[in-house]
This record gives structure tokens, C-alpha cells and sequence, in this order.
């Protein structure tokens, strides 16, 4: 379950942490939705602009692994189409979705350290895989490198931002 | 080999794992001592089962600055060993092994990463061997990478492999330090079942 309670400070605000396996689809207009502190992990925002409907998937994983009780939504190649499902079910349009990914760094990083798992890598490609088979070219990307990222969307616009440790929000 | 107990259920090979992780910080430690020329002695050690997810939140959550110490473990079991600090205790901990007063490092530049890149080879390789002495399993360590950014970043890719098996995971709370000083770190050992590996 993902988190939402209202800062008292701005009351009008209402924010959705999207947790490590978590997928999170709203139209209430005052809605953000944030996953916060991504590495290898890849937030996926859809936005359907139309109708104003935003939703992120935090993405742990590349594939789904078929244990039981697993939760598909940890996984990119069964995550996605979930995001989708959901903005669909919600009156979003595929072909209206915009898509923005971020995140899939590699974290650790030194000489002579071989990263067996690759999970950023593995990640970003089984996304761009899935969204190839649905037809969808992600509108924008931030991703790879060795930094962490914070992405927050604000479901009245659209807009998406991210953010670095030492750096300011930007938006994707 | 289960026990119901209330209602959760208590696996007894997850006690002697715990035990074992106990011991192989506490060697860990030892191996601190022999790199600082001092006595360095684990003051306290608590060894926990906690959520994967709670990970972050354990250092001041998901965005707040950590210090990682990360090493990967080869052999026949593929893992992870992450020591992870407050910033403060990680600048702490290089004033401490360089014999420089307290406060004296502010920040992570070449030479505090490589004092703390050293803390992740000896930890790692007395863990590793205490670890393969006992289940007579050849465990190596990799080259140590010391990362400073948002705990849930440098978190992420380790715990998602835990995260693909398990929701919860060890972690082992210590404090050590010489006569006049202590440093207070969390150890998590993850190891890795061999489908990820794969």
C-alpha cells in the first residue's frame, strides 16, 4: 500500500509515496505522486492529458520471477502493462499516454568491481522492451548513470521532476 | 525445521544464520583492530530481522545522505555486504583509523574513500573468512565501492535482490571503537539465491 496523507502546511496538497513495488494511478488534481530515492530502481510515469490522470510505477526488478505470492507490480516486465492497465481503467488512451522514465543507475561503482546484477541496466531494458511492444516512445528519460534520484510528478500538469542528492529539481 | 510461535513462524536454520552473522561482524571488527594498530572492540551488537522496505527509513529514510561501504561476495553463494553510516559517524570512523581528532574530516574526498574503501576490504575479508571456516564454503570478497548519496539509492539495488526472495532480511546494529572513541555503523549481509546470480 502506498502512503498518502496531506502536509498540514499546504493542505490542498496530497502525496503519494510510491514504495519499491508499488504502482500508484490518480486523477485527483492536487495529487503528486513521488518515489523517492530511486538507484537501480525506475520510476515509470504515465500521464494522460486529456483527462488528467497520472501514474508512477516503482520498479525493482527486470523480470517476474512466477513465485507465489510475488508481487508483480516489483517487476518491469509485469509492471508496466499493469501502469497501463490501470491509467485505462481509469478513462486514460493508450495512444494519449505520455510516458517519462528515471532512474536505473548503477550505485556501485569501483575499480575492479564487476556488477554481476546489472539490476539498473536490466531494468531500463526489459521498460523500453515492454514499451516497445505497446507501441509507446517514452516522451523523456533521465537514466543510467551513478546517481540517486528522487521523481515527482504533479497530476494537475503533468510536469515531472528530478532530483539528484546535491542537486535541484529539474524538470524531465 | 518450523515452530509456530503466536502466529508467525520461527525457521531455525534463520537463528543459526543470525548467529553466524553475529560472529562474522564481531571478526569483522577484530580486523579493524589490526588495520588501526589499536584495540577496536564491539561495544554492542544487535542482530535484527527487519522489512526490506523499512531499510531506507533506518538511516533517516529514502533521500536522507548516507555513507556505503559495499563489497560483492563471490563463490558458491553470489552476495552482498553493505556497511552503511551517517555521514558524521562514516567522517567519525576516518578520524579514528588516520589518528586525527575528532571533527578533523568534513567531508568524502579521495583519501577518506579510500580509508573507508580499506574498512569494506578488511571487514569484508575477515567476515568472508570467518564465514568460509565455518560452512567450509570458499567465500571471496570484490574490490569495495564507497558511495555518499540518498539511502534509498544506495540501497535499492542490493535490497531488490533480497526483495525478489524475501521481505525481510538481516541487519546487525554495532557499536565499536577504542578506549576514548566510538563509531556506530549497521552491517547487512545479503546473500543472494542462485536464480538472480544466474
Amino acid at each position: 500500500m502506498a502512503i498518502v496523507f496531506s502536509e498540514t502546511a499546504a493542505p490542498e496538497r496530497e502525496l503519494h509515496l510510491v514504495g519499491m513495488g508499488e504502482i500508484v494511478v490518480t486523477d485527483s488534481p492536487n495529487a503528486e505522486l513521488s518515489c523517492i530515492g530511486l538507484g537501480s530502481c525506475v520510476a515509470v510515469c504515465a500521464y494522460d492529458v486529456r483527462e488528467k490522470i497520472g501514474g508512477m510505477a516503482h520498479i525493482v526488478l527486470p523480470q517476474y520471477n512466477g513465485l507465489p505470492g510475488s508481487n508483480r507490480a516489483k517487476f518491469a516486465d509485469t509492471a508496466v502493462p499493469m501502469l497501463i492497465d490501470e491509467m485505462l481503467k481509469k478513462g486514460g488512451v493508450k495512444s494519449r499516454l505520455i510516458i517519462k522514465i528515471a532512474g536505473g543507475a548503477q550505485m556501485t561503482i569501483a575499480p575492479g568491481l564487476r556488477d554481476t546484477f546489472k539490476t539498473g541496466e536490466r531494468n531500463l531494458e526489459q521498460i523500453m522492451s515492454v514499451l516497445r511492444r505497446e507501441n509507446i516512445t517514452p516522451a523523456a528519460a533521465d537514466t543510467g548513470g551513478s546517481v540517486g534520484r528522487t521523481v515527482r510528478m504533479y497530476v494537475k500538469t503533468g510536469r515531472v521532476t528530478v532530483k539528484t542528492a546535491y542537486g535541484m529539481p529539474q524538470e524531465l | 525445521m518450523e515452530l509456530e510461535k503466536g502466529n508467525r513462524v520461527i525457521d531455525f536454520t534463520d537463528i543459526n544464520m543470525a548467529g553466524l552473522f553475529g560472529e562474522g561482524v564481531n571478526n569483522a571488527i577484530e580486523g579493524l583492530s589490526q588495520m588501526a594498530g589499536r584495540e577496536v572492540k564491539v561495544v554492542s551488537m544487535d542482530i535484527k530481522k527487519v522489512p526490506v522496505k523499512d531499510i531506507p527509513d533506518l538511516f533517516g529514510g529514502a533521500e536522507a545522505l548516507i555513507i556505503a561501504i559495499y563489497v560483492e561476495i563471490f563463490g558458491k553463494t553470489n552476495g552482498h555486504m553493505v556497511v552503511v553510516y551517517k555521514p558524521e559517524v562514516a567522517f567519525g570512523l576516518v578520524d579514528l583509523l588516520l589518528d586525527q581528532a575528532a571533527g578533523s574530516t568534513t567531508e568524502l574526498n579521495d583519501m577518506e574513500s579510500s580509508t573507508l574503501g580499506e574498512v569494506g576490504n578488511i571487514m569484508g575479508s575477515f567476515f568472508l573468512n570467518y564465514l568460509s571456516d565455518t560452512t567450509g564454503q570458499r567465500l571471496k570478497p570484490s574490490p569495495p565501492a564507497v558511495m555518499m548519496d540518498m539511502a534509498g539509492a544506495v540501497l535499492d539495488s542490493t535490497l531488490a535482490n533480497i526483495l525478489a526472495y524475501s521481505d525481510e532480511t538481516y541487519i546487525v546494529d554495532t557499536v565499536f571503537g577504542t578506549k576514548d572513541r566510538q563509531v556506530s555503523g549497521t552491517f547487512m549481509i545479503i546473500p543472494n539465491p542462485s536464480l538472480e546470480a544466474s
